[in-house]
């Protein structure tokens, strides 16, 4: 990826962060919660054994966002888990009033995506999602421990914090 | 190199493998391919001959001589890796990913992402049944434990 899309991306993503209604102190359930009251659609999170290698899934039907993460894991790691898959409901990377998209490289290594498509009838996507998903996260994980820390350092960061280019 | 004919685990044997391809492998808005459409098409690539007959008797576990052309021919068909009639270790993988084909395909899931490194048959069967109980978990309260996965 070069350098202008790059600053592209971060800004896109500062701009969903600056709209983001971040509870304090920081707790990925409740934000869940406030970003599925805001959406008008439910978000279920889903403690699930056997995920290991995938860590989060995000599955969205007609009425309702689920995410499942790995429930045998640290809880800090189950909370970056769900903020990634909570970003990508968050950048409304595949919304609703469209056919599905699968990652259908990821779903079916030995399928030929060519046989996929003409079963699921829908055509896959690339990893782009995926980045910008990721880098929300982070941006999200950025403010949320900022804020925590209270320290002067973080308040002159947070209010320093070139959000508003 | 001889396809796993013989009796093993349920769902292993050869007319196993060929009948969750047949029933799998549907194309959107149309019906499960014939036998007769099969051969035809094989024939049609350039394959080895094969009548629509002795698919339908492999499919049915009358006969589990085919040969190593024939099986590579129907992988090809079929879009699986001919390793799925020879390797065991292959083919539990790849009918894990036939399963959730199956469950997507019939399923009201819209969208499905992830964070996957390298997916096991145990993760892919993981998957599957998510997206299989779907309906079920959409009705739970937002933290609960997805029943079934206790151990």
């Amino acid at each position: 990826m070069n350098v202008f899309r790059r600053l592209a991306l971060r800004r896109r993503c500062r701009a969903r962060l600056r709209d983001l209604p971040l509870p304090v102190p920081f707790d990925v359930h409740e934000l869940c919660d406030r970003v599925a009251t805001r959406r008008g659609r439910p978000i279920r999170l889903l403690p699930v054994a056997g995920l290991t290698g995938v860590c989060g899934l995000w599955i969205a039907t007609g009425t309702t966002d689920l995410i499942c993460y790995e429930r045998d894991t640290t809880r800090p790691h189950q909370d970056h888990i769900v903020l990634h898959e909570l970003a990508h409901v968050l950048c409304d990377h595949y919304p609703v009033s469209l056919p599905g998209k699968y990652d259908t490289t990821a779903l079916f290594p030995d399928l030929d995506p060519a046989m996929v498509r003409a079963v699921l009838g829908r055509a896959g996507y690339s990893s782009a999602e995926e980045r910008e998903a990721e880098t929300l996260a982070s941006l999200i994980r950025q403010r949320a421990t900022t804020r925590a820390d209270g320290t002067l350092h973080a308040r002159l960061h947070d209010a320093l914090d070139d959000d508003r280019e | 190199m001889k396809a796993d004919t013989t009796d093993g685990p349920a769902g292993t044997t050869l007319a196993a493998k060929l009948d969750r391809l047949f029933s799998t492998v549907v194309p959107r808005g149309g019906g499960e391919y014939t036998h007769e459409e099969v051969a035809e098409a094989i024939r049609a690539k350039g394959g080895p001959t094969i009548s629509a007959t002795y698919l339908w008797q492999l499919r049915k576990g009358l006969r589990d001589n085919p040969t190593k052309r024939h099986l590579e021919a129907l992988a090809a068909f079929f879009g699986v890796p001919p390793a799925y009639f020879f390797d065991s270790a292959e083919a539990e993988r790849i009918d894990a990913e036939l399963a959730l084909l199956t469950a997507l395909r019939d399923g009201p899931v819209r969208q499905i992402a992830m964070r996957a490194n390298g997916l096991s048959a145990r993760s892919l069967e993981a998957i599957a049944d998510m997206v299989d109980r779907v309906r079920e978990l959409e009705g739970l309260s937002p933290d609960a434990e997805a029943p079934g996965t206790t151990p």
